[in-house]
């Protein structure tokens, strides 16, 4: 197995203080290795975004981060816990280690400066030494790699459709050249086309660069085809942890099974599918248990009762893969 | 499955719309006052839709193709510029008032987002009461009305209705409010439903379950059913024929077995290549897998739409020909279904039945 380069541990956020507090994430505990692209599945209000803004530590109040460690690896150097840095440490930690696409990244563009303007203003903050000329060289390589054309530097984000926004926002995200890129549903504003061009560039630049992918969204047809290992959310916890190969074919908690089931395929036998019966939890009043008790059509008394624990299933002596699920040979081994 | 039913009547035929163009005009800037030039956002041209009783039909088209925009045009939200709309083979006009009641009566739409087509401040039963009020099927009494709010909402799986009657929008799941808009649309009676992306805005554990709703419901209750996607496996599997539009204008069109799996027109194959695929061997990335396209995904700008074949710039395929002439539906020999396919492709010229 590659070196780990982001170790998230026990993992825990909430929103609000006290007794209102809800619980967004719940222990989670997950390891990015160098260069791979891990892909995070799960519905809307299953805490993927604010586990990603937690471990950047951009989450915004009433966001609470309540417990856990974020250790990052730098290549070559002592690891170290994010959640202790100082603002100052922060601000050199963020964009230059570990940097993020937006959801709705067309969006985060500055409509009233150019685009050149904002990839200098990146540079200029993070590596004040370089002189101008260098700095201006740095971002139209940048623009290249991600293919738009130099001459589109002076251009405003208004004059560039949505597909190269979204370019220049990935382009941006890289211009430091940091380990860890996180990605939030970086491609859904867009149409397959765009996105399955977006996403072959993606793949080709990690290649060139060697930078690891978080990639969060909830389309887990398209993770299955463009991630390494994929971790699957439910209420706030990771339910399903496998190389992506493995959970397509194999995938152990009901949940996964049910939402691979969500997709109509496009070949193959016409099949009727039910999708997943019920409605995603509300945080406010989680059920005992395992989260997806009521919706589970393989629930027994134990699944409401106790709260399965992620680990190795029994059934399958593979370390790459946990699960947390009381069924039968999908119990943790011991 | 609806696909093996037989060949549907011209009896069946409930809206139908012939040659509907739709432009929306560009506003002029000073600059512009001296000039000739009106410019105009060519939106849909030339569009022919044919909804027949208990059908399904899939629009699938990128964002900007125009399909929203058929929609409105179908629903009579927008006037068009040009073409017909016929309900039952009458030509209709609306012009808003009475006669836009009546239509609606008839013609009902659904909206994207059920986060915004509900009123946050109403409850369920204001919403669907007023339906049912405005459309004149409330019944005598309050006991009927009662009677009738609960089997709008059974209609569409809401059970038990007491539960969900007294709820505010902001109490219920997206699943549940995109319900309860069918269950507004449904108030009405209408013979036609106009779902535009229903589904796009929901969680995808819970997609399947409203399209099943609704496929369940053009069963029931005979309904001509447009659905307006990007996603064209959910036309595969929701729809019994397939639209495919690009640039405001049609290219492709048969059952949805056929032009999913058969895919005719080379914008159609280019959009069915790029939809992710788990079961694809090479992954994203690999130089083989990377479906041609040479405009890099751009679709043309429809205020001066490209000549000719609207897709002709960015097509692998393109001839000279593709550049200058307009390329007419041509007839495709049918491959298994005995359903008609035909795309707007000069490729299909010479093999073309007529």
């Amino acid at each position: 197995m590659k070196a780990p380069v982001l170790e998230i541990k026990n993992f825990n956020v909430d929103y609000g203080l006290g007794d209102q507090a809800v619980r967004a994430v719940r222990d989670v505990t997950l390891t990015l290795h160098r260069g791979e692209v891990l892909g995070l599945a799960g519905e809307s209000g299953s805490g993927k975004s604010t586990l990603a803004y937690g471990v950047t530590r951009l989450l915004p109040p009433p966001g609470v981060i309540s417990g856990g460690s974020v250790v990052y690896h730098p290549p070559g150097d002592q690891p170290y816990d994010v959640m202790a840095l100082s603002p100052a440490e922060l601000r050199k930690f963020r964009w230059a280690e570990t940097s993020i696409v937006f959801q709705g990244a067309m969006n985060s563009l500055n409509p009233v400066h150019k685009v050149s303007t904002q990839m200098l203003d990146v540079i200029r903050a993070h590596e004040p030494q370089l002189s101008q000329e260098a700095r201006v060289a740095r971002a139209k390589e940048m623009l290249k790699l991600v293919g738009i054309s130099a001459d589109r530097m002076d251009a405003y984000p208004h004059q560039l459709s949505g597909g190269m926004r979204q370019r220049v926002m990935i382009g941006m995200a890289l211009v430091l050249e940091p380990q860890i890129v996180i990605m939030d549903e970086p491609t859904t504003a867009l149409d397959v086309v765009m996105q399955r061009q977006i996403l072959a560039q993606l793949v080709e630049l990690r290649e060139r660069l060697g930078f690891s992918v978080l990639f969060i969204t909830h389309d887990l047809s398209l993770l299955v085809e463009f991630s390494d290992r994929i971790a699957i959310m439910y209420g706030g916890r990771i339910v399903e942890e496998a190389k992506s190969a493995d959970l397509y074919k194999d995938s152990l908690h009901p949940y996964s099974e049910g939402l691979l089931k969500s997709f109509p395929a496009l070949r193959g036998p016409r099949r009727e599918l039910s999708g997943i019966p019920g409605s995603p939890p509300d945080l406010r009043g989680m059920p005992t248990g395992c989260a997806f008790h009521p919706r589970c059509p393989h629930a027994f008394d134990r699944c409401s009762t106790e709260i399965p624990v992620l680990g190795v299933p029994e059934a399958r002596n593979d370390p790459s893969r946990s699960v947390a699920c009381w069924l039968p040979g999908r119990v943790p081994v011991a | 499955m609806t696909a093996t039913e037989a060949a549907p009547t011209t009896d069946d035929v409930v809206l139908e719309a012939e040659n509907l163009t739709k432009h929306f005009p560009v506003r002029r800037g000073l600059r512009d006052v001296f000039t000739r030039g009106r410019y105009a956002v060519h939106a849909v041209d030339d569009v022919h839709l044919t909804l027949r009783r208990g059908r399904v039909t899939a629009l699938v088209g990128e964002s900007g193709s125009g399909k929203s925009t058929v929609a409105r045009l179908m629903a009579q939200l927008y006037k068009r510029t040009d073409g017909d709309i016929r309900l039952h083979g009458e030509s209709i006009t609306v012009n808003g008032g009475r006669a836009f009641r009546a239509y609606c009566r008839r013609v009902q739409m659904i909206f994207q987002d059920p986060f915004a087509s509900l009123n946050p401040v109403h409850t369920v039963r204001y919403h669907l009461t007023r339906a049912l009020k405005i459309h004149g099927r409330a019944g005598n009494g309050s006991a009927e009305l009662e009677q009738n709010l609960k089997d709008l909402l059974l209609r569409v799986q809401l059970t038990p209705p007491e539960r969900y009657l007294d709820k505010f929008p902001h109490e219920l799941s997206g699943g549940q409010r995109q319900r309860v808009s069918i269950a507004r649309a449904l108030g009405a009676n209408p013979e036609v439903l106009l779902a535009d992306e229903p589904v796009s805005m929901l969680d995808v554990s819970i997609r399947l379950g409203v399209l099943n709703l609704l496929r369940d419901l053009k069963v029931r209750l005979n309904l001509a059913i447009l659905y307006i996607t990007h996603d064209i496996a959910s036309a595969r599997y929701f729809a019994d024929e397939t639209l495919v539009m690009y640039a405001g204008r049609m290219v492709e069109g048969g059952d949805s077995e056929t032009v999913t799996q058969h895919p005719a027109h080379p914008y159609t194959r280019l959009l069915i290549e790029s939809a992710p695929d788990p079961d694809r061997l090479d992954r994203v990335g690999d130089a083989k897998d990377a479906p041609e396209d040479e405009a890099g995904g751009e679709p043309p700008s429809l205020i001066a739409p490209p000549t000719g074949c609207r897709f002709h710039p960015r097509c692998v395929y393109a001839m000279p020909k593709c550049s200058t002439d307009l390329p007419p539906r041509f007839e495709l020999p049918v491959v298994d279904s005995g359903q008609a396919h035909w795309a707007a492709c000069w490729l299909y010229e010479e093999g073309a039945a007529k």
